[in-house]
């Protein structure tokens, strides 16, 4: 306990209260995510209903079997991150005194394997989603000067595809950030810096990418199966 | 806070219901469900969801000041779509483009008005 009580800021009374703070803090951040997206999804709804058939000529161009691996890859990283969350609570729980060091030290290390993993995971899913929008550009879906479509909604499926690379690519920059606060955390870990307090960081790191995740539940049904 | 709830086993069970899901929601695509389609995918993706912010994402257990931030944050998006479709939900379409409308309708009106002949009683309704 005595470590803990250490990493207090100065604005705090306990580390409780640091910690309460800091998710506090984070949620906030994610609420004005969820306004921030949801611009993108009522500009969805909206078009939707006024165009649906377009909507599905557009999203039957789009790869199911990838959409529903990459899913899977996604819900995959978020438990190793509720993993790396749960060992970095344990390494600072742990209160032996003989073998503190030694266990804090293993915990350390599984903590930064997982996270490790997590961004693994993350890189997955976006080469899968690169791979995707390869396709999608060789196959003229790419709005734009270059956009083809041989059917007669074609602006109404451009429109679909402004949606589709707006959404996916503003949740991929999320996953790209997501990914480089991980592989930073993990690097401080390694050289034996660690944040003042390292569970309440990797807490709402993971906060945050279970976040992005919850985006993606919503996105792909939405993009993919229309 | 229970420790099955922050357990391996807890987080597994939570990850193979998540992905059993995406299965189904996958699945219920190729399903013929006519207007239950949307429905189905959104409310198996809300579940999702749910999912991971009461377990990966400790909601379950967290402080009311966050419920209360999270139940607001809900309210608001609902706000923001559910008013927003309100609107162009209930537009009809030969009253989207008012220059035609003016045309098809006040139009034949005014000069019917002028001419002296009565207005038919469909025209001002619409």
């Amino acid at each position: 306990m005595s470590s803990e009580q250490a990493i207090v800021s100065p604005q705090f009374v306990s580390i409780a209260q640091q910690r309460d703070a800091a998710r506090l803090g984070i949620w906030a951040f994610l609420i004005t995510e969820v306004m921030f997206f949801g611009g993108m999804f009522c500009g969805y709804a909206i078009y939707r209903h006024a165009y649906p058939d377009a909507f599905t000529a557009g999203s039957h161009k789009l790869n199911i079997v990838l959409g529903t691996i990459n899913t899977a890859v996604l819900i995959g990283s978020s438990f190793t991150m509720a993993l790396a969350v749960r060992a970095a609570q344990h390494g600072t729980e742990r209160p032996r005194a003989g073998q503190f060091a030694r266990a804090r030290n293993s915990q350390g290390r599984r903590q930064s394997l997982l996270l490790l993993a997590t961004v693994a995971a993350g890189a997955l899913f976006l080469g899968i989603k690169t791979f995707e929008y390869y396709t999608d550009y060789t196959e003229h879906l790419v709005p734009g000067s270059h956009f083809q479509f041989a059917a007669t909604w074609l602006p109404q499926v451009e429109l679909f595809f402004v949606l589709y690379f707006a959404m996916t690519g503003l949740h991929a920059v999320h996953m790209a950030i997501g990914m480089g606060v991980i592989l930073v955390l993990v690097m401080r870990q390694a050289f034996g810096h660690p944040p003042r307090d390292n569970y309440a960081a990797i807490e709402v790191t993971g906060l945050y990418w279970h976040f992005v995740d919850v985006i993606w539940i919503f996105l792909f049904p939405l993009l993919y199966l229309v | 806070m229970s420790n099955l709830q922050r357990s391996i086993a807890g987080y597994a069970v939570v990850l193979v219901a998540l992905l059993c899901l995406t299965a189904a929601t996958t699945a219920a695509h190729f399903l013929n469900l006519g207007p239950w389609h949307l429905p189905v995918a959104l409310s198996i993706a809300t579940f999702k969801g749910l999912l991971v912010a009461l377990f990966f994402m400790h909601l379950l257990g967290s402080m009311r000041l966050i419920w209360l931030s999270v139940g607001v944050g809900i309210l608001w998006l609902a706000l923001l779509i559910g008013l927003t479709l309100t609107d162009y939900v209930t537009r009809r379409p030969h009253l989207r483009d008012w220059s035609t409308a003016r045309s098809q309708i006040v139009g034949p009106m005014i000069r019917s008005a002028r001419l002296g002949s009565q207005v038919t009683t469909d025209a001002i309704i619409i």
